[in-house]
């Protein structure tokens, strides 16, 4: 189990690196901040000025090399349009996108897996039909217009919920339920085609025949039709917290993606970085806790760390 | 607090809506496929301004206003001012030596009067006496060398320029200043930053003072919420009490999303809702609980000729061919369908707010058979070149649109234009270094050409976003620049109005006004016309 969880620690620092390098380098593609810092007005010298004194006229080699030793000092540089260090930026607003990402996925999780256990016990009913539809309508609509349809609804038809903000629970639920509606369709379905799987297997037959409680049941079935579910709510979890970028803009939730928006357009490198650093460490935690996870879920992987654990979309 | 009647939905499909039955909720595709079918289909009708009594003292205390942005967000006036769009700040809580009023005039503000040496150098300005910063003290000439004294740090990017004017400051005496210049400069006076309290800025040193500023504006600065809301408080105190609200608290609410800002006025949660496009803004007429407010002719959509800068031989180096892609564009159209009259022919590069604008100049006229033959006579039948363009801009609502409209009609008289469009950051970048050929759209706020000195950023050979190598506007604009007297300033300023009129390195296609929808919180709201940015809000009165 050790070397299976140093194995993944090593696999999670190097995808780091990768994506921060090819962050760093393709940031730098479309030109620097110098010339949107400056005013309209200002002399090709003045812009000249301000490129050096934000260290933008060094070699990019060197930029890269100094960024990547504040990486390591955890020293994530200071925003060039902010002004201010990009750790006191990021950190709020990642812990804003993570309240809106953990209402949404705890949303998509209950949910999608209470739609798919039942769909997939009653396959072929009209129940399993409806859930069939609701998973594909979910994953086709995108979460700007589902959003908009929730506040013109909500909001503006019915006044009950606020249309934008970040004040208290109320606000809270139309994003969530927006960023929810992806993720709640693609549970449902794996967990659906996970259990039928399941409920298939001799196992079950002989546990329904050896007159196992109908709740021992459902437990057991669950349990074996985890595996996959927990490996697609790991990944679907990560892209919430970096997908949040469309349903953030549209109801004005001060969260990651807006500041991430406003980075990109003033070009702010040290920003953009920050976000990629935070967003793909918080990314690569989750996919390292779904790792462990199936040591609890698989017997298997504690005792033998070679052991590969069934993932999503293999059963499915 | 009134209880207002809500706003109903945006188009004639929406109704208020307040019953709780499931009944309702049943209908919910229906609804909202109605109200989006609706969404579309405003009518438009003249914007309506003002209504009725004004109460000394409002009935709401706290109006919110939902702005696009806030650029980095600085509650510091001065620093405030490193981007148009944070002119809310600029102007609520910094009030400057001299400022415009709503027709763009420059006006006293804490500065009385100014005199200048017969060298043109030496500024000195008297100083309004009992005024009051935010904090309570006495506003002093030290106020001013304090604020001089703060740009010449390079953090204060937009001050550069204004710094490296700057001999010498020195304080005569408490309602005195002198201000020697290295060359003459005519905006001195209304180019200083605006004034902050000395000895709080002293005590508590620069970065607090960015957090927390006090200056002499109408409101003062009370908190942020970072990324989400800034909140200002109105100053009792403050000099001129004609600006000073009826109402506490204004919240301006950042709201990047157009839609989001259209929600928040019909649901109530704005009270102003900023930088609507006018097709958002037609969604709303015709609806008793909201108005619209206009900001006419807040910004130029232009399009300008960039290969003039370029030695290199190039179509677009003619006069008539120029003159043609002017004639082929029905402007009148744009105006009237892309921006559901929101929008006005623009007679010419320099507006009716910039100082000097020749008036008795008349527009170029649509005339697509003048424009073929021009382009025949000059041997440019055949022409082609690409139109580059940002994506999406403040200052040029439906940019696109815009763009493939002005093509269109250009590939009516035979010119083959290909469009390309990106990113806001790349586009600014690429226009500065001169990356780009062919032509360029870019929009001109009024606010920033009421000033023609400002145009030399687009028609001198060294301006930041230079479409021209010319040498006499290069001649024109250096005269202008050192010339300090206003009367003086105008007659150079009507000159380079006709200029760029005759030679058309730049079409000013159309002027746009700023739209915003106004809720019944509000009683009255009087806008500066020529200004695409929030505010000011110092004639803003709630109900």
């Amino acid at each position: 189990m050790t070397s299976y969880i140093l194995n993944r620690l090593l696999q999670g620092l190097i995808a780091m690196w990768v994506i921060v390098t090819i962050v760093f380098f393709l940031a730098r593609l479309g030109g620097d901040a110098a010339a949107l810092l400056a005013p309209a007005d200002a002399t090709p010298e003045q812009v000249e000025a301000i490129r050096v004194s934000y260290g933008l006229d060094q070699p990019v080699y060197l930029q890269y090399l100094d960024y990547l030793r504040g990486i390591v000092t955890l020293d994530l540089g200071q925003s060039v349009s902010y002004r201010q260090p990009v750790t006191d930026l990021v950190v709020p607003a990642m812990l804003n996108t993570a309240q809106l990402a953990l209402t949404g996925f705890v949303i998509a999780l209950v949910v999608g897996i209470a739609l798919g256990a039942v769909a997939g016990m009653r396959a072929g009913s009209r129940y399993d039909q409806a859930v069939r539809a609701l998973s594909v309508l979910g994953q086709s609509v995108p979460p700007f217009w589902l959003g908009m349809l929730l506040v013109l609804l909500f909001s503006i038809t019915l006044g009950w919920l606020p249309a934008f903000g970040s004040e208290g629970f109320t606000s809270l639920i139309l994003p969530a339920c927006a960023l929810a509606a992806f993720p709640l369709a693609s549970i449902a379905r794996l967990t659906r085609s996970s259990v039928l799987e399941i409920v298939g297997r001799d196992q079950t037959l002989f546990e329904r025949a050896k007159g196992v409680s109908p709740a021992v049941l459902v437990a057991h079935i669950l349990r074996n039709a985890s595996l996959p579910v927990v490996t697609l709510a790991g990944i679907q979890l990560g892209a919430m917290f970096s997908g949040t970028i469309v349903v953030e803009n549209l109801f004005a939730w001060p969260g990651v993606g807006q500041l991430a928006i406003q980075a990109i357009q003033a070009r702010d490198y040290a920003l953009i970085q920050g976000i990629v650093v935070i967003n793909t460490l918080v990314f690569v935690a989750l996919l390292f806790l779904v790792d462990l996870s199936y040591g609890w879920l698989d017997p298997r992987v504690r005792t033998n760390s070679s052991a590969e654990p069934q993932k999503a979309g293999v059963s499915a | 607090m009134s209880n207002p009647t809500r706003a109903t939905a945006g188009g004639r499909g929406a109704r208020p809506r307040r019953g709780r039955n499931a009944g309702r909720v049943a209908l919910v595709a229906g609804v909202l496929t109605a109200t989006l079918v609706a969404a579309g289909c405003g009518g438009a009708e003249a914007p309506n301004q003002g209504n009725g009594e004004i109460p000394a003292v409002a009935q709401n205390q706290t109006l919110t206003v939902g702005v696009a942005t806030l650029q980095q967000q600085y509650a510091d006036p001065v620093l405030a001012n490193e981007g148009g769009n944070t002119y809310p700040i600029k102007w609520s809580v910094g009030e400057p030596l001299i400022r415009q009023d709503l027709n763009m005039a420059q006006v006293p503000a804490l500065a009385t009067e100014w005199t200048v040496s017969d060298d043109n150098l030496t500024w000195d300005i008297k100083l309004r006496e009992g005024v009051k910063m935010h904090d309570g003290s006495a506003f002093t000439a030290k106020d001013v060398e304090t604020s001089i004294n703060r740009v010449k740090n390079p953090d204060f990017t937009s001050y550069q320029a204004y710094y490296s004017k700057i001999d010498t400051v020195e304080v005569v005496n408490d309602h005195e200043i002198k201000i020697k210049t290295k060359v003459p400069y005519a905006n001195l006076v209304f180019d200083t930053p605006a004034p902050v309290a000395t000895d709080y800025y002293n005590r508590v040193g620069e970065e607090e003072f960015r957090k927390q500023p006090v200056a002499a504006g109408p409101f003062k600065f009370d908190s942020q919420v970072f990324n989400e809301s800034m909140t200002l408080t109105r100053f009792d105190d403050f000099w001129d009490a004609e600006r000073i609200p009826n109402f506490a608290n204004l919240i301006m609410r950042i709201i990047p999303d157009e839609s989001s800002r259209l929600s928040g006025i019909q649901t109530g949660q704005l009270d102003i809702a900023q930088g609507l496009t006018p097709n958002s803004a037609a969604q709303l007429q015709g609806n008793p609980s909201l108005r619209l407010v206009t900001s006419k002719q807040a910004s130029v959509a232009n399009v300008f000729f960039v290969d003039n800068w370029f030695p290199e031989d190039s179509p677009l180096k003619n006069v008539d061919v120029r003159k043609a892609l002017m004639l082929a564009i029905d402007r009148q159209s744009i105006a009237d369908s892309l921006y559901r009259g929101f929008g006005s022919v623009t007679v010419n590069a320099t507006l009716p707010v910039t100082l000097g604008n020749d008036t008795s100049l008349s527009a170029w006229p649509y005339d697509p058979t003048e424009a073929k033959r021009l382009l025949a006579a000059a041997g440019a039948s055949d022409l082609k070149f690409t139109l580059h363009l940002y994506n999406q801009t403040t200052a040029i609502a439906d940019v696109q649109k815009f763009a493939e409209a002005v093509i269109g009609y250009w590939k009516e008289v035979g010119v083959d234009v290909t469009m390309d469009a990106m990113d806001p950051a790349t586009y600014l970048d690429k226009a500065v270094k001169h990356q780009l050929t062919g032509a360029v759209i870019l929009g001109t706020p009024g606010l920033l050409i009421s000033d023609p000195e400002k145009l030399s950023i687009f028609y001198t050979s060294t301006g930041g976003y230079s479409a021209v190598k010319n040498a006499e506007l290069d001649e024109l604009f250096a005269k202008l620049s050192s010339t300090v007297k206003r009367d003086d300033q105008a007659a150079i300023a009507g000159e380079i109005s006709r200029k760029l009129h005759a030679t058309l390195f730049g079409l000013p296609v159309v002027s746009l006004d700023a739209v915003y929808a106004i809720g019944p919180k509000v009683a009255d709201w009087k806008v500066m016309d020529g200004n695409p940015y929030p505010g000011p809000f110092w004639y803003l009165r709630a109900n």
